[in-house]
């Protein structure tokens, strides 16, 4: 099942406050602007532009030049990669959930008030139980720190019953370095009766980071012994547009995005995970709000996510290995000034 | 009557043709130059002179219409010009020509073996030829021998330790197992429709893309008998925009005209240890033909267009891709896209994969270890039109890049590219009638032109060379069957599965319509219509004596006019230039008249049928359920007779 529309939502962040309408991910999004050709690199050819003739016509006598009309828009901006040893990333497991470890849902008079009890920055999953194939269709996520959410908020309270699946997964400003990152994650049930999600598996540990200050991983088994069954998380900047691979069916438990983007990528002998996301220069500089202890309160992006800074990870576990790159490509029309300090990041860790 | 005089007339086109099996050898003869065994009554294929020869580039065993070898310090490059009939011979340090040698035939590929003997496939007949280069490089290659192979040889690839030569032929659908020293066919694989690139692994094992069908198949060398493996190369979409139904949905595929492999390490700074082949190709989208579309094509809502470029990754060991994701994470298109790849090779040292393109021409240097590379392009250069092979030089971290359509070489220096790029042209000699229609045939293979269409595509895009992309397209009128032109065209008139149009440039004026193209002027439709007129169809395959009996009997039913084939398909162009109603099969929305198809070359065409509905010739004419004729109520025999008939066509 594909999750319900956006619909508004109100989340209250900052320890778990923020309010407001959707900023962001409405399906009301105009028409995509088409840019202005990209100015050609200087390995490019001018017929880029429409009326230039073509530089090499047919050399065959009687043939003529052919007139230029090639389409206009942008070319795909050139990537550059950085491979990442996902063997070097931490590990950690499941295990035993603090007793405080949860959250809860309150409706408010215009909206509802989402309350996460460690995490600053968290996303919140709840889906239905799973179907006879396995499938748990999420019903509805949403973001503490800002006001991104996805799906109907439950109804629930006094006189409700019954529970869904929940899950959760943040990290605060607290110890976020451009090395690491503390991460925690939970899985629990979430009460109709009472609005409150209870942990029943909780791992908390500190990712590490893979473009320093900007992309983090983690890896995260079911038991510690289990070495060929894990999911590699990765945490980055809000990007707002993301397709990943996976079953579509369950599109969330692979990639969602709201004030960060968390990417998860199940790793088995065989297995292999891709996506391709769009981080804008407001998403770099609402992550450095974050890191700097403030919200994604009030946040509002471009609705031209394909000039963005195009990201494309790539994760796969060939043969007894698991290889894995991540890819930054920025389209020629973007100022590169925004995102000097990801690309200037990138760089380093190249080296 | 009536009935299977439909029946004949909704011939699609014929696929999956049956291979020639391995010719019996006689006791093969030692050949006292060589030292090898050349089979009885076959011309050796040894060198006749003593000195050493240009030598290939290391690790080079992967034929393409343009390979490299070095004479001492110089490095010289074999260009396989099918224009001209010939191979030019050039120094690419000198950034000139030496020679060029004329052929017989349209070379398509070359490949240098270890002792510096070439190889070229002449992909016009069914034959390759086995040249020696003078000393001299300014002189023309001698000519040792020819060998027969089945129709329309097109790739070459040796194995690991020169024992073995492998040749795809495109129209007869075989792989070719050679001796490679005798150049004696040991074995010949049946293959799906269109075999095009191929290389052979450490293991021995062939891997051969195919211009049609996203698939891949896997030969082992070693085994007498075993049947080819077949890999899936169908992708499913991924974009935040696309609706859950387009993303279960399994795609198709085309433009599948060569394959490479790249080794890399399992881990970051590692030795090469993992191995995967790379596939550049089209992944396509046609719709459901089950329900009609809205429009013929288009730009999409969700950013994943209807064809989009994909360079498909698959695990050797697992065989199978390694993802089969397409994804998009935008709502727009890029413009310049690659969607006619057409030559593809590795540059280990960079991780690279270079992969030429018509349509834009253009070398792509891509990272050969993305999971799809065409998602992490790194550098772009453009070339002279028609792009049709690119070799690479490790040592000198040059790229050579021969473009048929334009007639020369570009020598692109990977590593300083903004600046070193240098064109050679060549003594381009284009057949006569060829040239009479150059400005057509670029106009045919050009992509993301305004005119022609509104989402990038151009006429090649569906009609490969001419030929078709055996999809079957969702469309207003409901399910269409992409045609084959080349060969086909000329005394076909009205065109269109409607037929209603009476001229060849009325119907493509109206094909770049429906693609949301802006129109082309009249001169231009005129140039294309005489491409298309000129085109030639598919080179016969060598007719086998029981064959041709079976195809006499078979000539006897299509003509007989009890069986009313001949009352639509008649005449040297097998049509009778009308439109006929069908009504059985179809549903509400679609039309039920359509204009009977030529069968020329109906072989290689499957599926059959406006709506492709029968994958094979045999299940076209035992459907009993078909309104068109009696074919099904035929004996067996008399079916294979007739199946077999349809097939010399």
């Amino acid at each position: 099942m594909r999750p319900a529309p956006w619909v508004a939502a109100l989340a209250l962040g900052g320890l778990g406050l923020a309010c407001g309408t959707p900023a962001a991910r409405l399906p009301a999004r105009p028409p995509a602007v088409v840019t202005p050709p990209a100015p050609p690199a200087p390995d490019e050819e001018a017929s880029a532009k429409p009326g230039v003739p073509l530089p090499e016509p047919p050399r065959v006598a009687g043939a003529r030049a052919l007139e230029g009309f090639l389409a206009t828009g942008a070319s795909r901006p050139h990537a550059r990669s950085l491979d990442f040893d996902v063997e070097a990333l931490p590990v950690a497991a499941w295990g035993e959930p603090p007793g405080s470890a949860g959250f809860s849902i309150a409706p408010v008079p215009d909206g509802y008030r989402l309350l996460v009890s460690d995490a600053v920055f968290a996303e919140v999953l709840l889906a239905t139980m799973p179907a006879h194939d396995g499938t748990a269709p999420v019903a509805f996520t949403a973001f503490t720190g800002g006001t991104f959410s996805q799906g109907a908020p439950p109804v629930c309270g006094p006189g409700h019953a019954g529970t869904l699946l929940a899950r959760w997964a943040g990290f605060a400003p607290r110890g976020w370095t451009d090395r690491g990152l503390e991460v925690q994650m939970a899985d629990g049930d979430f009460s109709l009766a009472a609005c409150r999600a209870v942990a029943k598996a909780y791992v908390t540990a500190r990712a590490a980071a893979i473009v320093p200050g900007f992309v983090y991983g983690l890896r995260v088994r079911q038991d510690e012994s289990n070495a060929g069954d894990e999911t590699l998380y990765l945490l980055m900047p809000r990007a707002p547009m993301v397709a990943a691979s996976g079953d579509p069916t369950t599109p969330l438990s692979v990639a969602n995005s709201g004030v960060f983007t968390r990417l998860s990528f199940h790793l088995h002998p065989g297995a292999s995970g891709a996506a391709s996301l769009r981080i804008s220069a407001a998403s770099l500089a609402l992550w450095s709000r974050l890191r700097a202890g403030g919200s994604g309160w009030g946040f509002a992006d471009r609705a031209e996510p394909h000039d963005d800074l195009l990201v494309g990870v790539d994760v796969a576990w060939q043969g007894d290995d698991k290889v894995a790159s991540i890819s930054f490509a920025l389209p020629k029309t973007r100022d590169a000034g925004a995102y000097s300090g990801l690309l200037a990041a990138v760089d380093r860790a190249s080296r | 009557m009536r009935r299977w005089i439909v029946a004949c007339l909704l011939l699609g086109a014929c696929g999956g043709a049956p291979s020639a099996p391995a010719p019996r050898l006689p006791a093969p003869r030692v050949d006292a130059a060589a030292g090898v065994a050349a089979p009885a009554g076959l011309p050796s294929c040894a060198r006749r002179g003593q000195q050493p020869l240009p030598a290939r580039l290391a690790a080079a065993r992967q034929g393409s219409a343009v390979v490299l070898a070095r004479e001492g310090s110089r490095l010289l490059a074999y260009v396989a010009d099918a224009d001209s009939h010939s191979v030019h011979t050039v120094s690419i340090d000198d950034r000139r020509e030496l020679g060029h040698t004329r052929l017989g035939g349209s070379p398509r590929q070359l490949l240098v073996l270890a002792d510096g003997r070439v190889v070229a496939t002449l992909s016009d007949g069914a034959r390759l030829a086995v040249l020696e280069p003078d000393p001299d490089p300014t002189r023309p290659l001698a000519t040792l021998c020819e060998r027969d192979v089945p129709a329309e040889p097109w790739g070459l690839a040796l194995s690991p330790d020169d024992g073995r030569l492998v040749v795809t032929s495109a129209w007869a659908g075989t792989l070719s197992i050679l001796d490679a020293a005798t150049f004696a066919t040991r074995r010949v694989v049946p293959l799906a429709r269109d075999p095009r690139g191929v290389l052979v692994d450490e293991g021995g094992v062939a891997y051969v893309s195919h211009l049609v069908g996203a698939r891949m198949s896997m030969v082992d060398l070693a085994s007498a008998d075993a049947a080819p493996e077949v890999v899936d190369l169908a992708a499913r979409k991924s974009s935040p925009r696309a609706q859950l139904a387009d993303m279960v949905a399994r795609r198709t595929g085309s433009q599948g005209y060569a394959l490479a492999s790249v080794s890399m390490p399992a881990r970051v700074g590692g030795e090469a240890s993992l191995r995967r082949v790379l596939l550049p190709m089209v992944s396509v989208d046609p719709g459901d033909p089950g329900r009609p579309s809205s429009v013929y094509y288009g730009p999409p809502f969700d950013g994943v267009p209807k064809e989009a470029p994909m360079v498909s990754v698959v695990d050797p060991e697992r065989k199978e891709m390694v993802t089969p994701y397409l994804l998009a994470a935008t709502e727009t298109t890029f413009a310049r896209e690659c969607l006619l790849p057409r030559a593809a090779a590795v540059r280990d040292r960079t991780r690279s994969l270079l992969v030429t393109c018509f349509g834009i021409d253009a070398l792509l240097e891509l990272d050969a270890w993305a999971l799809d590379p065409f998602r992490a392009e790194r550098k772009r250069f453009d070339v002279p039109p028609g792009p049709e092979g690119v070799a690479v030089d490790e040592t000198s971290g040059r790229a050579v890049v021969f473009s048929q359509l334009g007639g020369a070489l570009t020598v692109i220096d990977l590593d300083h590219a903004a600046t070193r790029k240098a064109t050679i042209d060549l003594d381009y000699r284009p057949d006569p009638k060829l040239a009479a229609v150059a400005r057509g045939r670029q106009l045919f293979y050009r992509t993301d032109d305004v005119r022609i269409s509104g989402d990038g595509l151009g006429c090649s895009s569906c009609h490969q060379d001419g030929r078709d992309d055996a999809i079957t397209w969702a469309t207003p009128l409901g399910a269409r069957q992409t045609l084959m032109l080349a060969g086909r065209v000329a005394d076909t008139q009205p065109y269109g599965w409607e037929g209603d149009r009476a001229t060849l440039a009325d119907y493509i004026g109206n094909t770049v319509t429906r693609l949301g193209g802006k129109g082309l002027a009249q001169p231009e439709l005129e140039s294309l219509s005489a491409f298309l007129l000129a085109l030639e169809g598919p080179p016969a395959p060598p007719a086998r004596a029981s064959d041709a009996a079976l195809a006499r009997r078979g000539r006897a039913l299509f003509e007989d006019p009890a069986q009313g084939c001949v009352t639509c398909h008649a005449g040297s162009a097998s049509t009778d230039a009308a439109v006929h109603n069908l009504t059985q099969g179809s549903l509400g929305f679609q039309s039920t008249t359509f204009d009977t198809p030529s069968l020329r070359f109906v072989r290689g065409t499957a599926p059959y049928f406006h709506d492709g509905r029968y994958p094979t010739l045999e299940e076209l004419l035992a459907d009993d359920k078909s309104t068109m004729g009696h074919s099904a109520s035929l004996p067996e025999g008399e079916r294979a007779a007739l199946a077999a008939y349809l097939r010399s066509l």
